[in-house]
C-alpha cells in the first residue's frame, strides 16, 4: 500500500513540477487524439445521417459492418495500417509510418464507425415528425440536415465524446503506427505501457493520472458546449 | 379553369397497402373545405399530399394549374402551410420556432421579427416569443404551430384536426383566424375534422367525406357506422337498424343523404313505416337556400328542407316528427 502511495505521490509531484516529458507526452496524445476524432467526426457524423435519412440497396449490409468495425481490435487496425504505410505498402510513398499524422489515420479509422453508429442510432432516436416539419416548412435537404444535426445534437456531442475516449485511451494504433518514439510519437499510452514494463511505476502512474485530466478535460469542454447549444 | 388543386387518379400507399385512392379532386382559390371522416380515413394522407410533404405513388397533381414534380417541389411547397395534427416544435424558443422557415427563405431579420410577433399575435399568444417551446401545453404548442405556418402567409392552409389538443376558447379563435384568412384574404383553406362539420363555427363552402382512403360524398351528415344484419337485408347501427331494398353482402358505414329524408307531424301508414323513426328537432339552421334540421331519432340525423317545404310544415324547435328515409337516399360503404 505505501509502494502505491508512494508512487502516487511521486506521480503528483510530477504533474504539479511541470516535468517536461510528461507535459510533452500529453501533448502527443491530445494532438493526435484531437486531430483523429475531428476527422472522424467531422467525415462520420454527416455519414451516419446520410445512412439514416436514406434508404438504398445493401443498407443492412453497411449496418453490420459498421457495427463490425466498432469491435475491431486497436492493434488489428494497427495491423492493416502498418501493412499500408510501411515502406513496402500502396501508401509507403506518403512517409506517415511512425509520425503523428500517421497515428492520427488510424485513430481516425478507429473512431469513424463508432461515431458514425452512434449518429445513425441519435438519428433513428429522433421524432419522426421532425423530418416532416422541416420538409413541410420548406427546407433543404441541407437545411432539414442541418435542423436535424441540430435536435439530436445532445447524442452527437455524446457520440463524439466516446469517439475521443476510444482515441486517446488506445495503445495497439498509436504503438504500430507511431513507433513509441520519444518527444515525436510517444503518446500517454504507449509511454504507459513501456514506463511499467521498465519499473517506472511512478511515471506510468502520473501518465495515468494526466491521461485522465485530459479526458475529463476535453469532456467537460463538449459538456458546455452541449450546455450553452 | 385556374383551380388551386386539380388531382387525377392519385394513388398512395404506405408499404404496398393502398391508403387514399383520389380519382378527380378539384379545390378552388379561396375555396374553404372541410374533409370530414372517422381516423384512419385518410384524411391526413390527402392533406400531406396537398402539402407535397408525400408523393403519390400514381396519378397528378396540378397546382394552380402547374405540374407538381421534382424541379418545383420545394418552390410548391414554400407556397403552403400545413398545421399538422400532432405539430412538433423545435427545441428552441418560440420565435426561433415561427422564423426558421423564413430563414430558410432568406427572409431578412427584421422583416422575420415583425411577421412572427403579428402571428404570435393572431394565435393569442403575444408575450410567448422568449419562452421555450418544450415548456407549452397542448393547445399552445398548436398555436404556435399555426403562427409558424401562418408567418410565413402561405397562399394555401392545410389544417390538420385543429381542434384536437385545444380548448374551447382556443378553438373558437383558431376557427375565427381561419375564416379571416379565407374570406377577408381569399386565401383557400383546407381543415380536416374527425367530429361533425356542424360542431364546428366554421361554415365551409364545400365538405368531403372520406371513408378507407376515398371520397365518397360531398357532405358529412348522416354517416352511421354499424354492421351488416338478417343475411344483408338490414343494417344495424348502434341504435336502430335501417332495412335495405336489396341484399348487400359487406359494410361498415350506411350513408343518407339529408336532402331525401322526409319528415311529417303525422304518423306515417302501416306500408310506408319501414326505415321510419320517430324524433324530436334538435337543432335548426340555415343552410344555403334551404333549412337544416337535426333530429334525434336514435340517431342523430341531418335532413335539408327546402325554404317551401319548412313554410308548409312550420317545424319548430323541440318539435316531435315522424322521419322517412326512402330506399335510394340509402348507401351502404364497405
Amino acid at each position: 500500500m505505501s509502494f502505491f502511495l508512494d508512487s502516487l505521490l511521486a506521480a503528483f509531484h510530477l504533474i504539479v513540477g511541470f516535468d517536461a516529458e510528461v507535459y510533452l507526452i500529453a501533448w502527443t496524445s491530445l494532438k493526435v487524439s484531437l486531430v483523429g476524432a475531428s476527422l472522424a467526426s467531422l467525415t462520420g457524423v454527416p455519414l451516419g445521417l446520410l445512412i439514416a435519412f436514406t434508404e438504398f440497396r445493401g443498407k443492412r449490409g453497411v449496418l453490420l459492418a459498421l457495427n463490425t468495425l466498432m469491435s475491431l481490435p486497436t492493434v488489428v487496425i494497427g495491423l492493416i495500417f502498418y501493412g499500408l504505410l510501411s515502406r513496402q505498402g500502396p501508401l509507403g510513398d506518403l512517409g506517415l509510418l511512425f509520425t503523428p499524422a500517421g497515428v492520427s489515420l488510424g485513430l481516425f479509422f478507429l473512431a469513424l464507425p463508432l461515431i458514425a453508429n452512434l449518429t445513425i442510432a441519435a438519428a433513428h432516436g429522433l421524432d419522426p415528425r421532425l423530418a416532416l416539419t422541416c420538409r413541410a416548412l420548406g427546407a433543404t435537404p441541407l437545411q432539414q440536415a442541418w435542423m436535424i444535426l441540430k435536435e439530436a445534437r445532445f447524442a452527437v456531442i455524446c457520440a463524439i465524446a466516446v469517439g475521443f475516449g476510444r482515441v486517446i485511451s488506445e495503445v495497439g494504433v498509436a504503438m504500430m503506427l507511431g513507433g513509441n518514439i520519444r518527444g515525436f510519437t510517444r503518446t500517454l499510452t504507449t509511454a504507459i505501457a513501456l514506463e511499467t514494463s521498465k519499473g517506472e511505476f511512478e511515471l506510468g502512474l502520473a501518465l495515468g493520472m494526466f491521461l485522465l485530466i485530459v479526458a475529463f478535460g476535453v469532456n467537460g469542454l463538449l459538456f458546455l458546449f452541449q450546455r450553452a447549444k | 379553369m385556374n383551380a388551386a388543386y386539380h388531382l387525377k387518379d392519385v394513388v398512395f400507399a404506405y408499404n404496398r397497402e393502398p391508403a387514399l385512392r383520389v380519382e378527380s379532386l378539384v379545390i378552388g382559390p379561396g375555396e374553404l373545405v372541410a374533409l370530414y371522416g372517422p381516423n384512419g380515413s385518410g384524411k391526413t394522407t390527402l392533406l400531406h399530399m396537398l402539402a407535397f410533404v408525400l408523393t403519390p405513388q400514381a396519378g397528378e397533381i396540378l397546382f394552380f394549374r402547374e405540374q407538381v414534380d421534382k424541379s418545383n417541389l420545394l418552390a410548391m411547397r414554400r407556397r403552403i402551410g400545413l398545421l399538422p395534427q400532432n405539430p412538433y416544435l423545435f427545441h428552441s424558443s418560440v420565435i426561433a420556432n415561427v422564423t426558421w422557415a423564413l430563414r430558410i427563405r432568406g427572409v431578412d431579420r427584421s422583416t422575420r421579427r415583425k411577421r412572427a410577433l403579428q402571428a404570435l399575435e393572431w394565435v393569442g399568444l403575444p408575450g410567448f416569443e422568449h419562452r421555450h417551446a418544450r415548456g407549452l401545453s397542448g393547445g399552445e404548442t398548436q398555436r404556435v404551430a399555426l403562427a409558424r405556418a401562418l408567418a410565413l402567409e402561405p397562399d394555401i392552409l392545410l389544417l390538420d384536426e385543429p381542434a384536437s389538443h385545444m380548448d374551447r376558447s382556443s378553438i373558437r379563435l383558431v376557427e375565427e383566424i381561419v375564416m379571416q384568412w379565407n374570406r377577408a384574404l381569399g386565401k383557400t383553406v383546407v381543415f380536416s375534422s374527425h367530429a361533425r362539420i356542424q360542431e364546428h363555427a366554421l361554415t365551409p363552402h364545400r365538405t368531403l367525406c372520406l371513408l378507407y382512403g376515398r371520397i365518397v360524398g360531398q357532405g358529412s351528415e348522416n354517416i352511421f357506422p354499424g354492421r351488416i344484419s338478417d343475411s344483408g337485408m338490414s343494417f344495424e347501427t348502434e341504435h336502430i337498424a335501417f332495412r335495405l331494398s336489396r341484399p348487400v353482402t359487406s359494410g361498415d358505414y350506411l350513408t343518407v343523404e339529408p336532402s331525401r329524408i322526409m319528415i311529417s307531424i303525422d304518423i306515417p301508414m302501416p306500408s310506408d313505416m319501414v326505415n321510419a323513426w320517430r324524433g324530436r328537432i334538435v337543432a335548426m339552421s340555415e343552410a344555403g337556400e334551404g333549412i337544416r334540421l337535426d333530429v334525434e331519432a336514435g340517431e342523430r340525423f341531418s335532413v335539408l328542407l327546402t325554404r317551401e317545404a319548412y313554410d308548409r310544415d312550420r317545424a319548430f324547435l323541440g318539435q316531435t316528427v315522424w322521419l322517412r328515409v326512402p330506399d335510394d337516399a340509402i348507401e351502404v360503404l364497405s
